[in-house]
């Protein structure tokens, strides 16, 4: 009982802490900021900008101190070692993670440039301009639809690559392994490979090959029709590789009875899949599904190399528009920001719907 | 045993650690910031000069200035010049701007002279060369006036131009020869000369005509018909609403469906034109006198060697010419007096009849001076070549669209607008005019 | 022995067609990489001839030659960038993965899940949403014109934090408390015991790490602004920017120079590095 009261007042105490940091380091964000008006604020008050940070630091560690008197035992006998060991990482992930999301989503209540990133603060303007560029409305459609298309088409067809090459025969190893190559290339050299075997030119391969097979040439990187779709499909062909071996080594995992005891069953094959293979590697298709849906809507390096956005707006990006709008000619760093605030709740809205939605369904 | 990986561990992080570390010495911001004495100039100042002059007759000719410079007034003066190429223009601008925000601030940035200029000019970054010529007592009537457009901002001066240039139109001549066609080399063609020109030039596998996605050439248009790109305050776009905008994409929307244009590609439009008029498959191109160098190699390179022509660009009405080409400015933010010093005497030795003529003969830029127009070897390369002095005769024609706070962003869209149009003919001109004026709305204020 | 044969000759036939199409499928994802290759290795004018040579008529030279001996590109300088960035990162991450990894595996402390929670939260949070602020903040550090940029933000490794866990995890508990009765320090345990045990997992981290940075195009592009510090990746962006045409015998001729080294490591490690990336990678 008293463990328990121990632990609630640590806990309470780490939030309050991490409360007062978020607003010290609010607090000196705006003081460095001569357009905002400075006069009143509570920390000027208490006695120095710093104030809110020292005492979220000193609140911090002893919630720590007193909440590790109630973890038990363990490993250790010096209780602050564990910390000692994480620290590193910590500090590496404060500085490059957390407090960059913060910073972003507080650089989007600002108009500024990467010189100057707060010239004025604007509040919701950002996300109202937003709203309004038909090129941020273009772009988060085409990332949509490239997500949409790439994940299914990656999962698919890495499923029934995966079936296909699962026996244990020469030929499939290599296959695999010629397939998988390709994960292991800078996305951009492949990028560049493809825009040159899709040259839409008479010396593109691609429509060379084609016409052997009277095909007339095709523009594929120059025609909105196509574009994105060869974006994706050098995608795909970069990526299946992987995931074929991701699922070959889950489905290798099945334990041998349970398919013996299908087989002896008479269970047709389809039923075999639906029934023990699709459930048994039911984790790793969900690992599978969620990092490719946050990476595809990050894709940024093929769009650029390939098409640069064309033609007209028809590959344009999110990654894209944040990096022109952030720090390309355009440099308006506000806008940027607040469409990386929006990109990052596209990511975190569709992980979270994932589990939510599938991960009752799936198998551990 | 474990000790010593252990050992071996630290050592290899340490190592890393200089190894990253030692990297940087040319651009440390320490450099910039050590009190400069300007009393004592044997003190050796190095500087940096970002450019966008990358491989062929450009490269070399910025080489060969900067080493003549170290050799000579940069000995005498104890300043080193070191130029670092960083891409095409848009490049160069980005990665001064990132630069100047991160404190390692080169000390001149070549720059695209209107857009380039203007963003430079609006962060208040560079400094006021009007009291550098002041102070020197250096003539600034010998520039050509024509080639000041963009360089002042808010009545100083902030750039000078340099690698500047006018787009002309280059033609197949062994094509025009064998039609029996003369085209004068001091004037221009009429649009609808033009048309029937590149009709005629059009046949298989060549394409008589194709012009790039670049705001260059539309704005010389509207310019023609006697309208801009931008009004004087750069808030909106005139050509928009009267009319002329319609009329010039209706008319490259024809051009295409006549066949005898071939619509731009996405990527590297430019480089692929000068690729596709090398090998004789695009009969005329639009493309800046400062390619001249690079697209007389190439068409003795690759494939059939044909004899090239160069003229004036065709126009709607009186004859025009956008000028282009790259503006050179100092940075001040971040560099010391002594770096700005220095980098100004780098940047009059640029403007040095002899530097000047030298960079045009070698690589077709227009002379920044009128000193250079004059010199022996420009007068010499003239009388031998006539074509070579069209760029600067056009400079008579030279106009400039007034520069516009919201350019980048515009132009941005204006192309994409333009891409949907000509590279796809998925939208009309008039839809093509109708989203633009969404755009507007979006990207002017007001 | 003839019905042995005979059956064997049939399930040959059976498996034929699909065979066949394996084979095909094979050449579509080997095709790319022998066009690089081939086209690295003709001369530009042959490399936008028609018709198309599928094997260069004249071997040329030319691209590598001209990439080499270029005047803006300076190939061992983005070499030795790219080293220095690929092994620095490794090096870094191990440094502070290992034990932070040793904590969360081994340790019961307040906060722990949280802890936690905060790596989990770096796996989800893409690098084209933290660039803008880590430039900022690297341009305040004044560091930008060095390779730390490059370095430093990926220094927690959260995905090998999260791997790293799960195999010290299965190290038995015995092991440990037989060292500790001897008196074995924390960081004897750490580097004697528990990192040769997870040595396969340390590998395909290592091996992740590598392909990872070596690859990484986004980053550089939005961290650098001079060549002095740029990786091979953005070479080929720098002889794209070649003044006339698209050369693309010089693209690949920079692509392979990419390539080459990831292709090497993948043949020397052959069976390791795909059962590093599968086996260890989603578990």
């Amino acid at each position: 009982m008293k463990r328990m009261r121990v632990k609630f007042l640590a806990v309470s105490g780490s939030v309050l802490s991490v409360l007062l940091l978020l607003g010290g380091a609010l607090l000196i964000k705006i003081a460095g900021i001569s357009d905002i008006p400075q006069a009143g604020f509570p920390g000027a008050l208490l006695g120095g900008r710093y104030f809110l940070i020292i005492l979220g630091v000193v609140l911090g560690v002893a919630s720590t101190c007193l909440g590790s008197t109630a973890v038990e035992g363990g490993l250790q006998k010096k209780r602050y070692f564990p910390y000692l060991l994480i620290a590193p990482a910590m500090v590496f992930l404060l500085i490059f993670v957390v407090y960059p999301i913060l910073n972003v989503l507080f650089l989007s209540f600002f108009r500024g440039s990467v010189q100057n990133p707060t010239k004025e603060f604007v509040g919701l303007k950002n996300y109202i301009a937003l709203s309004e560029k038909s090129q941020f409305i273009v772009s988060v459609k085409n990332t949509f639809f490239y997500a949409a298309i790439f994940v299914t088409l990656v999962i698919v067809c890495s499923l029934l690559m995966a079936l296909w090459l699962f026996d244990d025969r020469k030929i499939n190893k290599f296959s695999q392994t010629a397939v998988f190559t390709p994960h292991l290339i800078a996305t951009v050299s492949c990028a560049f490979i493809w825009r040159w075997i899709m040259d839409f030119n008479d010396y593109g391969v691609l429509n060379t090959v084609l016409s052997l097979f009277g095909i007339s040439p095709v523009p594929w990187l120059e025609s909105s029709k196509t574009a994105m779709w060869a974006i994706i499909v050098m995608n795909v062909w970069k990526n299946i590789g992987y995931y074929t071996l991701i699922l070959i080594a889950a489905m290798k995992n099945i334990p041998a009875e349970i398919f013996e005891a299908a087989v002896l069953d008479n269970a047709s094959r389809t039923k075999r899949f639906f029934k023990i293979i699709l459930p048994m590697i039911s984790p790793q298709l969900f690992v599978t599904l969620i990092l490719l849906t946050i990476g595809s809507f990050n894709v940024f390096d093929s769009v650029n190399a390939m098409t640069a956005g064309g033609p007209g707006s028809s590959t344009e990006v999110i990654a894209r528009f944040i990096y022109l709008f952030a720090f390309g000619n355009v440099n308006s760093l506000g806008l940027g920001c607040s469409a990386a605030v929006f990109l990052m709740s596209i990511q975190l809205v569709l992980t979270a719907a994932y589990f939510k939605l599938l991960a009752r369904r799936v198998h551990y | 045993m474990k000790k010593r990986i252990a050992l071996a561990l630290c050592v290899l992080l340490v190592l890393s650690c200089t190894a990253c570390g030692g990297k940087p010495s040319s651009s440390a911001p320490a450099d910039s910031s050590t009190p400069s004495e300007s009393s004592a100039p044997a003190e050796n100042v190095t500087i940096e000069i970002w450019h966008p002059r990358g491989a062929g007759a450009n490269g070399e000719m910025i080489a060969s200035s900067v080493e003549e410079f170290n050799k000579t007034v940069g000995a005498e003066k104890g300043i080193t010049v070191k130029e670092v190429f960083q891409g095409g223009y848009a490049e160069v601008v980005t990665a001064t701007m990132n630069a100047v925000a991160a404190g390692t601030s080169p000390e001149i940035a070549v720059v695209e002279n209107s857009t380039g200029t203007t963003t430079l000019s609006g962060e208040g970054i560079l400094a006021d060369i009007g009291a550098l010529i002041e102070r020197d007592g250096w003539d600034l009537e010998n520039v050509q006036s024509g080639l000041l457009t963009y360089c002042y901002r808010d009545g100083k001066l902030i750039a000078m131009p340099y690698i500047r240039s006018t787009p002309v139109m280059y033609y197949n001549k062994t094509m025009t020869d064998a039609l029996g066609v003369d085209i004068p080399i001091d004037g221009a063609l009429s649009i609808e000369d033009f048309e029937s020109l590149c009709k005629s030039l059009t046949k298989d596998g060549v394409y008589g005509f194709s012009l790039q996605n670049n705001t260059w050439y539309t704005q010389n248009f509207f310019y023609q018909l006697g309208s801009n790109m931008y009004d004087e305050a750069g808030t909106s776009c005139p050509a928009l609403e009267d009319g002329v905008m319609l009329k010039v994409f209706t008319a490259w929307d024809g051009w295409i469906k006549d066949g005898w244009c071939q619509p731009f590609v996405s990527t590297n439009d430019e480089a692929y034109l000068e690729e596709q008029f090398s090998l004789g498959k695009i009969a005329c191109i639009f493309d800046s006198t400062g390619k001249m160098g690079n697209i007389f190699g190439a068409v003795k390179d690759l494939g059939d060697p044909f004899e090239i022509g160069i003229t004036f660009l065709p126009t709607f009405g009186e004859p025009s010419c956008p000028t282009g080409g790259g503006n050179m400015a100092i940075i001040e933010k971040g560099n010391s007096e002594a770096d700005i010093d220095a980098a100004w005497e780098f940047m009059k030795f640029l403007l040095t009849p002899e530097q000047d003529a030298l960079n045009h003969v070698n690589t077709g830029y227009v002379p920044s001076t009128k000193a250079a127009a004059s010199a022996e070897i420009v007068q010499e390369l003239w009388a031998n070549e006539p074509y070579r002095q069209v760029g600067f005769n056009q400079l008579a024609y030279a106009q400039d669209a007034p520069s516009s706070d919201y350019g980048a962003e515009w132009g941005t869209a204006f192309g994409s607008v333009v891409s949907s149009m000509i590279q796809e003919g998925s939208i009309s001109p008039e839809e093509a005019v109708e989203q633009l004026r969404t755009e507007a709305k979006n990207i002017f204020p007001g | 022995m003839q019905e042995e044969a005979r059956r064997c000759l049939r399930r040959f036939i059976r498996r034929l067609p699909g065979d066949l199409l394996k084979l095909a499928i094979v050449l579509c994802f080997v095709f790319p990489f022998y066009w690089m290759i081939c086209t690295a290795f003709k001369s530009y004018a042959e490399a936008i001839r028609v018709p198309v040579t599928f094997w260069p008529e004249q071997f040329s030279t030319d691209g590598i030659t001209s990439i080499l001996g270029a005047r803006n590109v300076d190939v061992l300088q983005y070499l030795t960038n790219s080293v220095l960035i690929t092994f620095g990162t490794i090096l870094l991450q191990m440094i502070i993965l290992i034990p932070a990894a040793y904590a969360f595996a081994r340790f019961r402390f307040f906060g722990k899940n949280v802890y936690f929670a905060l790596v989990l939260l770096a796996l989800m949070i893409p690098m084209q949403v933290t660039y803008i602020t880590v430039y900022l903040t690297m341009a305040d550090w004044n560091l930008l014109g060095t390779l730390w940029p490059q370095i430093l933000p990926h220094g927690a490794n959260a995905f090998g934090i999260f791997l790293l866990r799960q195999g010290f995890k299965q190290v038995p508990d015995e092991i440990i408390e037989s060292a500790q009765m001897d008196s074995a320090s924390q960081l004897q345990i750490i580097l004697q015991i528990m990192v040769p045990m997870c040595k396969s997992s340390i590998l395909t981290i290592m091996l992740f790490s590598f392909v990872g940075t070596w690859n990484n195009y986004f980053w550089p592009l939005v961290m650098t602004n001079s060549e002095a510090v740029r990786p091979l990746t953005m070479m080929l962006v720098r002889v794209l920017d070649s003044e006339l045409g698209t050369r693309w015998n010089e693209i690949m001729a920079a692509n392979l120079l990419i390539v080459i080294p990831v292709l090497l490591v993948y043949v020397f490690t052959s069976g390791k590095i795909i059962k590093a990336f599968t086996y260890n990678g989603i578990k």
